[in-house]
């Protein structure tokens, strides 16, 4: 009798145990009763019948999912090769339509993102692709794997496609390595020739005003020169005027001899050299 | 006492086998001897026959996608590419396709080869370049009639429903994509030549322009030079000028001695009669 009871208290528990579903934060619970789904319990504590009649299946609702399907070689719209790694981040937006909708969910995603991108790719060129068209192609690749998504009803949601490398393939990368050397060059020269101006202007500014500097001290000194000239001329003016003869002849002496001071001087009579002893 | 026992048994046996579930996942046929005679699409508890009389046969209902290995084909301009496509697809008549394929296995088979000739035909029709381009919007390379064309032959013959046929991958025979990379380095190279030139070019305007520059300043700064030189030396002739006009001779015999002590410098040999005055000045004074 005691065994009995203790026999029906432990189905009892076990049942109770089994009835109760611990649902996490982020999670939903997706219940089937006989295999059809029947509601769906959100985070906390649910209750559902027990097995056979009822079964859930939880489903994490808030993780943000990746898929890295590896990169893939895509034709341009310029008809150039680029390789293309993706990263797929995405998350079940819809529990229930993900248990029921796809055999393959992350399959078909990473197949429709591949699809969409490589749609998008082969109409745009490759120096856009590998510019600044990364933007473009990673918004356009989710809103169309999004749209597509939806139409299946796979019950995913990309959240984003993100490029992690687009590259032209290893064969010709020296290739656009030099594009962007030349690119480099480019400003290279360009600098070059920059600092020959920067240097060259100065130069010639201050030669220029040296010359300026020049012509000025030569004005100054040319005025300086004549008034000079002139007051000397005036002072003697004054002094001929009160002898006229007598200044010129000790003038025109005065200067002979300043001259003689310094010059070899060839005495000629008659037009031939005479020597003279000093 | 036994007998009840065993009938329970036998009861419960013949209840359980004729009551079955079917999962929100799968479509079931039923069967009586191997012929259908119910489709079940609801999921739920379903009462039948028991076994051996009913048969159920489940299905995935759920949309299977197909990756089809990837296949070379042709495009009308004798262009080869390599197209990797997929295939979704779902059960759409259990009944049908119990009769005609039996499994998804077999349903993959005979899709793939019609999918891959199919792809075929239709790019067969464009050209390489349609296919490529950098104008207009991104759109499903394959044209919309692919997909209702195998989805018209997948119910009719295999009870199924083709949701959608995308292309995962297209690309170029590895023979082909040397090709490609010619073109791609015979491009690089003249871009890369463009960005020098255009260097060139632009150091070229810019020395010219600082050369320009430079002759423009020191012209100026020649002629303002030789402006302020001529004034001063205008000024200095007026003055001198007013000086002459005072006494002409005068101011000639002071220059002219002024000059001769300027000529002759340090060196000079001064050659004069020896019987002029000139002489005499010049050696001392002594007649």
């Amino acid at each position: 009798m005691n065994l009995g009871k203790l026999a029906s208290l432990v189905l009892l528990g076990l049942l109770a145990v089994s009835s109760m579903v611990f649902v996490d934060t982020g999670d939903v619970a997706v219940v089937y009763r006989f295999g059809a789904v029947d509601r769906t319990l959100d985070a906390g504590l649910g209750l559902r019948a027990p097995w056979p009649i009822e079964r859930h299946e939880v489903v994490d609702v808030s993780e943000v999912r990746r898929a890295e399907p590896g990169p893939r070689r895509m034709l341009t719209g310029d008809t150039n090769l680029v390789d293309v790694d993706l990263i797929i981040q995405y998350r079940v937006a819809d529990p229930v339509a993900f248990q029921l909708g796809m055999a393959d969910a992350e399959d078909t995603l990473a197949g429709v993102v591949f699809a969409v991108t490589k749609d998008r790719v082969a109409t745009m060129g490759v120096d856009v692709l590998l510019t600044t068209g990364r933007t473009e192609l990673q918004q356009g690749a989710a809103q169309s794997a999004n749209e597509l998504l939806t139409r299946l009803d796979t019950g995913l949601r990309v959240d984003a496609v993100e490029v992690r490398e687009i590259t032209p393939p290893p064969d010709v990368l020296d290739a656009f390595k030099d594009v962007s050397s030349a690119r480099g060059d480019r400003e290279t020269l360009a600098l070059a020739a920059e600092a020959y101006a920067s240097k060259r202007l100065p130069q010639v500014r201050g030669s220029a005003a040296e010359e300026m500097e020049s012509a000025k001290a030569f004005a100054a000194d040319r005025s300086a020169r004549a008034a000079g000239d002139v007051s000397r001329f005036q002072e003697f003016l004054e002094a001929k005027r009160a002898a006229p003869r007598a200044v010129r002849a000790q003038l025109w002496l005065e200067t002979a001899r300043a001259v003689g001071e310094r010059v070899e001087v060839m005495p000629l009579r008659d037009g031939t050299e005479v020597r003279v002893s000093p | 006492m036994k007998r009840p026992l065993l009938f329970g048994f036998l009861a419960a046996a013949l209840v359980g086998s004729s009551v079955y579930t079917v999962d929100a996942r799968e479509v079931a046929v039923v069967t009586l001897f191997g012929k259908p005679v119910k489709t079940v699409t609801e999921p739920g508890l379903q009462a039948g026959l028991p076994w051996p009389l009913h048969q159920v046969i489940r299905f995935d209902k759920r949309t299977q996608l197909l990756s089809v290995k990837p296949a070379e084909i042709l495009t009308r301009d004798k262009k080869n590419l390599v197209v990797e496509a997929f295939l979704l697809w779902r059960i759409s008549d259990p009944e049908r396709f119990l009769e005609a394929v039996g499994s998804t296995a077999v349903a993959n088979t005979q899709l793939s080869d019609l999918v891959t000739s199919r792809i075929a035909a239709a790019l067969g029709n464009r050209d390489f370049g349609e296919l490529m381009t950098t104008e207009g919007d991104a759109v499903s390379m394959l044209p919309d009639n692919l997909l209702n064309g195998i989805a018209a032959i997948g119910k009719e013959r295999l009870g199924i429903e083709a949701l959608d046929v995308r292309l995962r991958h297209l690309g170029l025979p590895l023979q082909n994509e040397q090709s490609i990379y010619e073109r791609m380095r015979a491009e690089r190279s003249r871009i890369a030549n463009a960005y020098r030139s255009e260097g060139e070019e632009r150091a070229a305007v810019i020395r010219a322009e600082a050369d320009r520059e430079a002759a423009e300043i020191l012209a100026g700064a020649e002629k303002e030079s030789m402006a302020i030189r001529a004034r001063a030396d205008g000024s200095a002739a007026k003055v001198y000028a007013e000086a002459y006009a005072e006494d002409p001779n005068f101011y000639l015999f002071l220059r002219g001695l002024q000059t001769a002590e300027t000529l002759l410098d340090e060196g000079s040999v001064l050659v004069v009669d020896s019987n002029g005055p000139l002489f005499d000045a010049l050696t001392g004074g002594t007649p």
